[in-house]
């Protein structure tokens, strides 16, 4: 249901981007994708914020910003997104019934685009069968549907391979979810990987028996050959993605922008980026990297503001693959951004709440930023800055107790409380240099 | 000219103890400001001569309420009260009283309340928001607006009666002839009888709606701890608290305010310590007997190690005494204290190093589980009290010291390690005597190692300085100095000095020092190039620098 273009197009973002048609992919049963999909993570708040609970100056502690993600969402859907990602723990379980709410005001039919929607159930309370049933019927309760198109098994891997079977296999959350796929109570089975290599590899070996339609990996550029580098625990997305076009299983790409860690100005980055397309922005270049690759499906992107999803629908209408050449700036711009002192955490904000009250993506955020200048700032610009990226003291690093409850939820499987002692040994010693004269 | 000369003097002290409180060069401000210093004693020794110049030229309180007056009255000037009049015996009566009451209260340990009418600790209480401070302000402000010249000075204010008693036979005070006939010409104009008009700011409108750091933390929530294990979704926060006060069995004092009861009778409760504390932890006391004296308060920071004593380098009374004798972290100002049955090991079951692992010094160790505080080691900075996540009380606090511990370094070696920190911290040179440091300069170039040397401190002494060079050294030789121990030390350099028979040793040793852009040689080294006697080096060297 196409709104006719009388202007082209109604919206005013359009005068400033040439917006053509999205790419497009197509799924195993033969569903057009756009290559662009939405990941309803980071929602907009009314505060300017998104919905994690982290915003660049400051934090959002209050509501979703429905209204403007209705016409975020009109927007995506005019200009040809039609994926929409969420997950029953996104928003603090809000994001489901918001963007539910987003799709039904669009206007559009439920035919004119898909859902995927994911079975979260991290909390051993959530384990058992009958809690996995009654996640699937709040999804569609809150999604307003009657179906979902793509149904996932959340982070598999995470936590490790014992958690993983203790979510899926002893509890037959599993055969549940293929018998929900033969009721066509969800069109496709996958599930997305984060963590315990060998989760990922248990799923494929037993592609015969579950036939999995797609899945979803982190995948981009510094992922694709350094994964492992960032952690050992890893596995490249090269291989992940090579692994599953030989079995000609789809890919649903997360993480294309690493939270926005590969969006943010970073000097190491546009240095070698830049020269190639002076006018394109980082993102823009880490999106093109993803879509190059055939058997991507879709690139989720968790877009905030409404200037990300213009530019992004820019960048996809339609996309441009990367050649060789830029392939290989890409790989420099990566290994660039390895040797910076930077902590690989894409603000996803699975740690939060920290029991005490640490606001840990801001602190990593608010680091990572200190440590991609040209030019270190000053240790009193850097005491400053702190205190704006976190405003309460008590939510800054030094408050940690090392509980280490936050580092079991960490997709990136970042060793949380070591990060947090080292800023704040780092921040002492600026305060220290300070105080001295 | 004599008027001009008042006018410039005045505004030069305003400006200077004012911009103190903002924290911008504290330094010349707290050095010339004569609130218990030497300058003290000199205005004091003045005043027979040159009369009250105190409350006039240097007092902050005494300079602002002749601005008001100037405004409000601009063409009556600074009226003086002819002794004669009735009104005199009334102000004499009263000045005396309150003088008489200040002694009282100064010699019963209630001398934080007494320096409450002084005047830098009302404009210091004043800046700082302190609500009592402020409210004595705006009534000094009412009173000078009332047109009675600088009222609290000649009425109230007990320095001004002090510098009066001592103006009596000053050359300049304003004597009444003996052809005076009470005609009461001298108060044309001014209704003498009639009560001070009624404001229309009264003391309440001027206070303004501020309030302490204390009052604000009051009444916070209590911290709910969020069971994480059983999160289900992602994003949010837990709700954060601010800790209570613990009742600490004594207070913890700055660093450098060595003996409790000199201290309380010393400081003047101006705040310039608060405003200044780098590491955020100094706050006004409320208790009676240390009423607006400084104290520490760890819920919105903790004393930086590496602070070189902010508060003793502003404190004008010297209550707060600045050590440059030691380094920040061997001052001991009480010590940690915790308690199980309020940790978070105790009440939530979980493990927790905060206070461990933000120690400063290592004084906090867990033991099978449980953090063991070496007292000897802990300097008591408050850091672990401060990150404490107990609540509503911290676990975890720090009890003062009646008198706090100073540690000397003990040999040689701990005396050098002890200098270098200094070094390290921005001081550019550091001499020591006997085992104790006993001078140390900052600046830039050859000035600071010139500076010790034209004062003596070089003799037989221990020298620490960032970079040696030929210069530095022949500066050395010719103060007479035993060691000399350098950051960066030119290769030359150690051997002229072991020629004259002085030890050397370095961090680092460099065949040449090289000037500030590290383009060509240092200009100082260049100056000495070629000559091989320490004087005649040192007198080139001088005659170079201009010193």
């Amino acid at each position: 249901m196409q709104l006719p273009r009388i202007f082209g197009c109604a919206c005013a973002a359009d005068f400033w981007y040439n917006v053509a048609t999205m790419t497009e992919r197509f799924s195993t049963d033969g569903r057009k994708i756009s290559l662009l999909g939405y990941g309803a993570m980071r929602l907009p708040t009314v505060d300017g914020g998104h919905a994690n609970g982290w915003a660049k100056d400051g934090y959002s502690s209050s509501g979703i910003d429905q209204g403007l993600l209705n016409t975020q969402v009109k927007y995506m859907l005019d200009h040809g997104v039609n994926y929409f990602d969420t997950s029953p723990a996104y928003c603090r379980g809000e994001s489901e019934a918001c963007l539910g709410r987003a799709l039904k005001a669009s206007g559009y039919s439920r035919g004119d685009y898909l859902i995927a929607t994911k079975l979260s159930n991290f909390a051993p309370q959530q384990y058992p069968l009958d809690e996995c049933r009654k996640m699937f019927e709040n999804s569609l309760k809150f999604l307003q549907t009657d179906y979902v198109d793509n149904y996932l098994l959340h982070s598999i891997g995470n936590g490790g391979f014992k958690t993983f079977s203790m979510r899926y296999l002893e509890n037959g959350a599993l055969d549940w979810c293929v018998k929900l796929r033969e009721e066509r109570r969800i069109r496709n089975l996958g599930f997305s990987y984060h963590g315990d290599p060998k989760a990922f590899e248990w799923c494929l070996d037993h592609h015969g028996e579950y036939k999995w339609d797609f899945c979803q990996i982190q995948m981009n550029y510094v992922d694709w050959r350094h994964a492992k580098e960032v952690n050992d625990r890893n596995l490249d997305a090269k291989y992940l993605y090579e692994r599953l076009t030989e079995l000609k299983i789809p890919v649903v790409i997360m993480e294309p922008l690493l939270g926005g860690r590969l969006a943010r100005y970073n000097y190491a980055l546009a240095k070698e980026l830049t020269p190639l397309d002076p006018e394109a922005s980082l993102a823009k270049w880490a999106l093109r990297f993803c879509g190059t690759y055939p058997n991507v499906m879709t690139v989720l992107s968790g877009m905030t503001r409404t200037e990300h999803i213009e530019e992004n629908v820019d960048t996809f209408s339609p996309l441009k693959p990367c050649s060789e050449e830029e392939l290989a700036a890409l790989e420099r711009a990566a290994q660039a951004l390895l040797k910076m002192n930077t902590i690989p955490c894409t603000a996803c904000s699975y740690c939060m709440p920290c029991p005490y009250g640490l606001d840990i993506p801001a602190i990593f955020f608010f680091h990572n930023d200190m440590f991609t200048a040209k030019t270190f700032p000053s240790g009193r610009d850097v005491l400053r800055l702190y205190g704006k990226a976190v405003p309460e003291e008590l939510r800054r690093a030094d408050h940690c107790t090392g509980c280490g409850r936050c580092s079991s939820h960490c997709p990136q499987s970042i060793d949380i409380p070591k990060e947090l002692a080292a800023i704040d040994e780092w921040i002492d010693s600026l305060k220290n240099e300070e105080a001295r004269r | 000219m004599k008027r001009f000369l008042k006018i410039v003097v005045a505004a030069a002290m305003l400006l200077s103890v004012t911009e103190a409180f903002f924290g911008f060069d504290t330094d010349l401000a707290c050095r010339i400001q004569p609130a218990a210093t030497i300058w003290f004693l000199v205005v004091l020794l003045l005043t027979p001569l040159v009369g009250r110049l105190f409350c006039e030229c240097f007092c902050p309180l005494g300079i602002i309420q002749s601005i008001v007056n100037w405004i409000f009255h601009p063409k009556s000037g600074v009226r003086r009260v002819c002794t004669r009049l009735p009104e005199a015996y009334a102000q004499q009566a009263v000045r005396w009283t309150v003088l008489a009451l200040f002694a009282v209260l100064l010699a019963t340990g209630f001398g934080a309340v007494a320096w409450l009418v002084t005047p830098y600790s009302i404009y210091g209480k004043a800046l700082t928001l302190f609500v009592p401070g402020v409210a004595v302000f705006a009534v000094v402000l009412v009173l000078a607006a009332c047109g009675k010249g600088r009222f609290w000075c000649n009425w109230i204010c007990p320095v001004g009666t002090l510098f009066t008693l001592l103006s009596k036979k000053s050359l300049c005070a304003h004597k009444v002839g003996p052809g005076c006939a009470n005609c009461k010409a001298c108060f044309a104009g001014n209704a003498i009888s009639a009560a001070p008009k009624a404001s229309a700011a009264s003391p309440a409108d001027d206070t303004p709606d501020s309030i302490t750091r204390r009052d604000t933390l009051k009444g916070v929530a209590v911290l709910a701890a969020v069971e994480a294990a059983d999160k289900t979704t992602d994003g949010g926060y837990a709700p954060v608290s601010l800790p209570g006060v613990p009742e600490r069995p004594a207070a913890v004092l700055p660093p450098g305010a060595v003996d409790r009861r000199e201290f309380n009778v010393k400081c003047v409760a101006c705040g310039l310590c608060i405003v200044n504390c780098r590491g955020n932890c100094l706050s006004a006391s409320t208790s009676l007997k240390r009423f607006g004296q400084p104290e520490m308060d760890f819920r919105r920071g903790y004393c930086l190690i590496g602070c070189n004593y902010a508060c003793g380098h502003v404190c004008p009374t010297g209550a707060i005494n600045w050590i440059p004798r030691l380094a920040r972290k061997n001052v001991h100002m009480g010590h940690a204290i915790w308690k199980k049955d309020l940790c978070i090991r105790t009440t939530d079951g979980v493990q927790c190093t905060a206070c461990s692992r933000k120690c400063p010094v290592g004084a906090i160790h867990i033991v099978e589980g449980f953090p063991v505080v070496d007292k000897g080691a802990c300097i008591g900075c408050g850091a672990c009290e401060h990150v404490c996540p107990s609540r509503p009380m911290p676990a975890i606090f720090v009890k003062g010291f009646e008198r706090q511990r100073l540690v000397w370094p003990i040999n040689e070696g701990e005396l050098i390690a002890e200098m270098k920190t200094l070094v390290m911290g921005g001081v550019s040179c550091v001499a020591a005597r006997d085992g104790v440091i006993t001078d140390r300069e900052t600046g830039r170039g050859l000035m600071p190692i010139m500076k010790l040397l034209d004062r003596g401190a070089l003799a037989h002494a221990v020298v620490v300085d960032k970079i040696v060079g030929r210069a530095a050294a022949a500066v050395c030789i010719v103060g007479n100095a035993r060691k000399v121990h350098a950051s960066i030390m030119g290769a030359d350099a150690a051997s002229l000095l072991k020629a004259h028979g002085v030890e050397a040793s370095a961090d680092k040793t460099v065949p040449k020092i090289l000037n500030r852009d590290m383009t060509d040689g240092c200009p100082m080294e260049q100056t000495v190039e070629g000559v091989d006697d320490p004087v005649q080096m040192v007198k080139s060297l001088r005659s170079r620098i201009g010193a």
